[in-house]
């Protein structure tokens, strides 16, 4: 969702079954080279990309959810209020483009239209032992109204194309919507808080404003 | 170090200047890859920039060095590594390093791409002329820095003083906000928020500051929050934990069910496993912050505690925990964390975030919670339950998830016949092959095993083999035949490596047909396993009340104990099976036998303790009922109320107290008190027992229930008095008396001496089974004309003639009783006493004669407490009485309500003839 300076605050779930290599393909596109030693267990389910697209700012949050089938009916937990959602499967695994198709309809009937969807083929570097053919897959992904691309985390191919284009998908989302509810400058997500009293105040002033002068010390100085 | 620090680079000076006044270099910088870096708002001088500035920032990479490395454009060397920038001097100086903030990825219409990575200072130590020319960097992550951030970046203490005022306010006001609804809690506590946070912001140098500076204004929302969460949190997690009671303890029935789920059922990776009782130990302080702000901290910390490194293991790529991981190592920490109100926690940090604005349910927090969230929820699915396998139900879960969708296209197999579906890998000789079938309920299957264990091996020897004649002994022979004698068919005594026995799994899997076959098959229904559990323990603990109670029923002990103290009232009270508490309270009630509602286990529990801390309303109010005291105090000195986190258990258990202390129970409470003050009479106290008339209660329990034979009670008060006359009459020997009320003739006269002519007979004077309710028939019709007793009439209590004269050794009168009619096996009411009991309490050695010598007295009734005759012979340690009843084929080894057998009576007095009597008893028996 935009917040006032015209950025966006995303959340994208990733589902799929556990072998598909979700987890791989969301850490390869986040890869930091510049910090290779400390992935925690957070940082490999919840994974944050800013993005700057045309002047625009996006602030991708990714979640990854658990793959295994006993913990399907805990979708709903993770997926609500997000904006965007890849569902991976396995090209050389049939059953995993099923469950996908269980996943599309799933998120269709939870969240309507609010969400944008983007299938993704994982495992392309194995594409001799496809199983899900890209005509099928791709006429699947026309029929739903999703985006579908070939990924291979091994080989770093079609990740960040589809993190981007999907990101640019949520943008225009948004931007409907927002057209559409124009008199409230309130958002989906915003509207369900609605509850919250939050002191907000008008602070808009630049940013270079530097703030003169401190006193008695004391200050907490961020440090690794 | 995580900061979560964001500005909008496109409005940062340095940003905007290097785009505005370096066009050419920065599309060089951005055709070659090259990385600029920009410090964040704030930390640069507010002077012109030199080109040498914008040079240091814009970074080379290296062709020849590792990835890591690089160059910057004013010809420094530059390392970056762990989120660090560090520029090495020319000069000796030291290097300068500087975090990394962020890094965002700019994508151009014209499909460029660089990257941007937001520094934390100027990379270029010129550009940095004090130490810190504003706030830096500020993370709240602890209430610590909360009220270290509201201090130091506020003009005084005045803000936090006001904020204590506004708290001490509202605690004042809103006494009793703990029983609204949670919404109005919330609101309630949102608008102390914004009072809270205009306190703060009302402060000149606060307001400034977070003018400037978007992220520190966030810091400072937070960060009152937090304060604020501190201040109430004893009102608020009090409030929220009675809304979420019932929630709450439903979890933890379902929690504590499945309490001995292992790792491995759970598909928790192996090489995690040690990492669990870290993990663990951090998220169960999770009850111990008081502010959501710890609270999120603390999942965070048991995440890390998750991923902690092993000494010795290469932190690679391939061993990242994600979030197949992740998941089901949560659910097991929630079950395993022994926390009694998850809930209510969760509901806090959901409800109470006040600072979490809109674009905040994204953030790193929300996922954590919804981490925790999503483990809770599994658990309240209730999937864990069930079979001992956990995934034999999961294709159940997704079936029930998605069945309003008939298409799609997974095959969901009926719940049935993955429940009921034995594993067959089985071998069918095995111990596990038969225990498997118990577990599904295949009575056939388990009929057979255990006929097999009887039957097959010795008919096998019979016939079926082939010898290679009878008797051969040939090798090969030797071996056919060593292979039949070696068959180990689990038999109803086989128990496996945990000393379970077959009783114990059918007990455990609540299959109550297999119960009551084993029962029938007479499997000792208190045998123990390695744990000390009998299957009564299992039944109870897993909420089986069918099987409870026909354990119960079929003598097995309802108050042993386990290695760890808990008698079977302490496992289901624990595990919110209130259906159980019910049974095997109102099982003490009607059958008489004893159970302390008060046991404590080893740590000095009782059942109100477990039942108190878990939460279950309904199960503390019956324990209340039935006498429970809720004052006793564990090892750790605390009583039952110390452990109810839930108002309206504390409020059930206050109540209790303070109406303990007032004397005034309720009159059913007061009648259970009776109760067990009788039942903890010992057996001696009943030999000085008078017969009291005037106790008139739990008359009516027994009737019904008790014999063939129930004695008749008198119309009206009239007959009443009469019985009372009767009965004393017979106590001080006077047999006229008694014949006269009963109508009968004198001693030594023939007893018929009313018409019975017309009665058919088998002889005039026959008593067999078919004649002889004729006769009384008869009599009794004969005897109410006369206005006289009938002879099996009773007084209050149940007492009949015969009871009486038994007690008395009145063999005259007995035998004229007896041959009027009266029933040898009629009992009192309210201990269950037959004549044979009373007789044998009070050493009658001849009436006991008399009254086994009727041939229809049943000598093996017990009383309500399960004594036999036997008992009270053995106990009054006669002799000749035991001699009696062992001759006359009583059965030496029943146990009564306390497991003692007879022979455990004559042990603890030491009569050594007695004792020596009961086993020529057994060992003639067994003969």
């Amino acid at each position: 969702m935009s917040n006032s300076q015209g950025s966006y605050n995303f959340k994208v779930v990733l589902l799929g079954e556990g072998c598909v290599g979700k987890t791989s393909l969301v850490l390869r596109y986040v890869e930091d080279k510049f910090n290779d030693k400390h992935i925690t267990t957070l940082q490999a389910s919840f994974l944050n990309k800013k993005l700057n697209i045309n002047g625009k700012r996006v602030n991708l949050s990714i979640w990854d959810t658990a793959g295994q089938e006993r913990f399907h009916a805990l979708g709903p937990i993770y997926y609500r209020m997000s904006n965007g959602a890849i569902l991976v499967y396995d090209i050389t695994d049939e059953d995993t483009f099923k469950k996908v198709k269980n996943w599309v309809k799933e998120l269709k009937k939870m969240l309507g239209s609010e969400v944008c969807l983007t299938i993704a083929g994982n495992k392309e570097d194995l594409s001799k032992d496809r199983n899900v053919s890209i005509e099928e897959a791709q006429r699947y992904a026309d029929s739903v109204g999703a985006k579908h691309f070939l990924t291979s985390a091994k080989l770093n191919q079609g990740i960040e194309e589809m993190f981007v284009e999907l990101s640019q998908r949520m943008m225009e989302h948004h931007a409907e919507v927002e057209l559409a509810q124009a008199q409230s400058t309130l958002g989906r997500a915003g509207s369900m808080r609605r509850n919250v009293m939050v002191v907000e105040d008008d602070m808009m002033v630049p940013p270079d404003n530097s703030v003169k002068g401190a006193c008695c010390g004391g200050y907490r100085v961020a440090s690794s | 170090m995580e900061t979560n620090y964001d500005e909008d680079l496109n409005e940062n000076v340095f940003f905007q200047m290097f785009l505005g006044e370096h066009k050419e270099l920065f599309q060089k910088a951005t055709a070659e890859g090259w990385v600029i870096c920009v410090p964040r708002a704030g930390s640069l001088p507010k002077y012109a920039l030199t080109d040498n500035d914008i040079y240091s920032h814009i970074l080379i990479p290296s062709d020849e060095l590792p990835e890591s490395h690089f160059r910057s454009l004013n010809e420094r060397d530059v390392r970056i590594c762990n989120r660090v920038i560090t520029v090495e001097q020319d000069d000796i100086s030291r290097p300068y390093s500087t975090h990394i903030l962020f890094e965002e990825t700019f994508y151009t219409d014209d499909y460029m791409k660089y990257k941007v990575l937001c520094v934390e200072s100027p990379l270029d130590q010129q550009c940095e002329p004090g130490q810190a020319s504003d706030v830096g960097i500020v993370s709240v992550n602890t209430l610590q820095d909360c009220i270290d951030l509201l201090w130091t970046e506020s003009s005084g203490k005045d803000v936090l003083e006001q904020m204590d005022d506004a708290i001490t306010n509202f605690l004042k006001d809103n006494d009793g906000v703990e029983l609204e609804p949670l919404q109005k809690q919330r609101d309630q506590s949102s608008a102390l928020y914004s009072r809270c946070l205009q306190i703060a912001l009302r402060d000149t140098r606060l307001r400034e500051k977070t003018t400037a500076n978007k992220h520190l204004l966030q810091n400072v929302k937070v960060a009152v929050e937090t304060y604020l969460h501190h201040g109430i949190y004893h009102i608020l997690i009090k409030g929220v934990t009675a809304c979420t009671a019932y929630e709450d303890a439903a979890l933890n029935k379902i929690i504590r069910n499945v309490s001995d789920l292992q790792l491995r059922d759970l598909g928790v990776r192996s090489d995690l496993y040690d990492t669990v009782p870290k993990a663990k130990q951090e998220l169960a302080r999770i009850d111990r912050y008081s502010t959501v702000l710890g609270k999120i901290g603390c999942i965070k910390k048991t995440l890390a505690a998750i991923s902690r490194t092993r000494p010795g293991e290469d932190p690679s790529k391939g061993n990242i925990i994600a979030a197949d991981d992740l998941l089901p190592m949560m659910v097991f920490l929630v079950i395993k964390a022994s926390l009694a109100n998850w809930i209510a926690h969760l509901t806090v940090m959901k409800t109470f975030r006040f600072s979490a604005s809109a674009s905040c349910q994204t953030d790193e927090a929300s996922f954590l919670i919804t981490s925790l969230e999503a483990a809770i929820e599994h658990v309240k699915s209730g999937v864990l339950l069930g079979p001992s396998e956990p995934e034999a139900q999961w294709v159940y879960e997704s079936s029930k998830s998605e069945g309003s969708d008939d298409d799609y296209e997974i095959i969901n197999t009926p719940m049935e016949n993955i429940k009921l579906e034995a594993r067959s890998d089985l071998d069918p000789s095995s111990i596990a092959y038969l225990f498997e079938h118990i577990r599904v309920g295949n009575l056939d299957e388990v009929v057979r095993v255990l006929d097999n264990g009887i039957k097959q091996p010795k008919r096998e020897i019979d016939s079926n083999l082939a010898l290679c004649h009878p008797l051969c002994s040939c090798d090969q022979c030797e071996g056919l035949l060593s292979k039949v004698l070696c068959v180990t068919t689990p038999t109803i005594h086989s128990c496996d490596d945990r000393g379970f026995t077959a009783l114990h799994v059918a007990s455990l899997y609540g299959q109550p047909q297999i119960v009551d076959l084993l029962l029938a098959r007479e499997a000792d229904v208190n045998v123990s396993d390695y744990s000390g559990s009998t299957p009564m323990h299992y039944a109870a603990s897993r909420g089986h009340q069918n099987a409870l109670l026909l354990l119960a029923h079929s003598g097995a002990e309802i108050q042993c104990r386990d290695n760890e103290g808990n008698a079977p009232l302490h496992l289901c009270a624990g595990n919110g099976h209130e259906g159980c508490v019910k049974a095997l309270l109102y099982f003490s009630e009607h059958v008489g036998v004893r159970l302390d509602v008060n046991a404590c286990n080893t740590n000095g529990d009782t059942a109100l303790h477990h039942a108190a801390r878990w939460g279950y309303e309904g199960i503390v109010s019956i324990l209340l009922e039935y006498g429970a005291n809720p004052n006793i105090e564990n090892k750790r000195k605390l009583t039952p109320s110390h452990y109810a986190h839930n108002l309206h258990v504390s409020r059930l258990l206050s109540n209790a107290v303070s109406s303990r202390a007032a004397g005034k129970s309720s009159p059913l409470d007061l009648l259970k008190k009776t109760t067990k003050t009788q039942s903890d009479v010992s057996i001696a106290a009943i030999h000085k027992e008078k017969l009291d008339f005037s106790d008139d209660h739990e008359t009516c329990s027994l009737n019904g229930s008790v014999g063939e034979h129930p004695s008749i009670r008198p119309h009206n008060s009239e007959q009443i008095k009469r019985v009372e006359k009767l009965l004393r009459a017979i106590a001080v020997g006077d047999t006229r008396l008694a014949c006269y009320y009963l109508g009968l003739d004198g001693p030594g006269e023939s007893p018929q001496c009313t018409d019975v002519s017309n009665v058919v007979m088998c002889h005039p004077l026959c008593i067999c089974e078919n004649c002889r309710p004729k006769t009384i028939d008869v009599k009794a019709g004969s005897v109410t004309e006369r206005a006289t007793l009938n002879v099996n009439v009773s007084n209050s209590e149940g007492f009949t003639p015969l009871h009486i004269a038994a007690m008395n050794g009145q063999s005259d009168v007995m035998r004229l009783l007896l041959d009027a009619g009266a029933y040898p096996n009629v009992r009192t009411r309210q201990k269950g006493y037959t004549p044979l009991h009373l007789a044998c309490q009070h050493q009658r050695v001849a009436a006991a004669r008399i009254l086994t010598q009727t041939g229809e007295c049943n000598l093996n009734l017990q009383d309500l407490r399960g004594n036999s005759a036997l008992h009270h012979a053995c106990f009054s340690g006669n002799a000749k009485l035991v001699e009696l009843l062992v001759k006359e084929g009583a059965i030496v080894d029943l146990r009564n309500a306390e497991g003692k057998r007879p022979v455990d009576d004559a042990e603890e007095k030491m009569s050594l003839s007695v004792i020596r009597l009961l086993k020529i008893g057994k060992t003639s028996k067994k003969v």
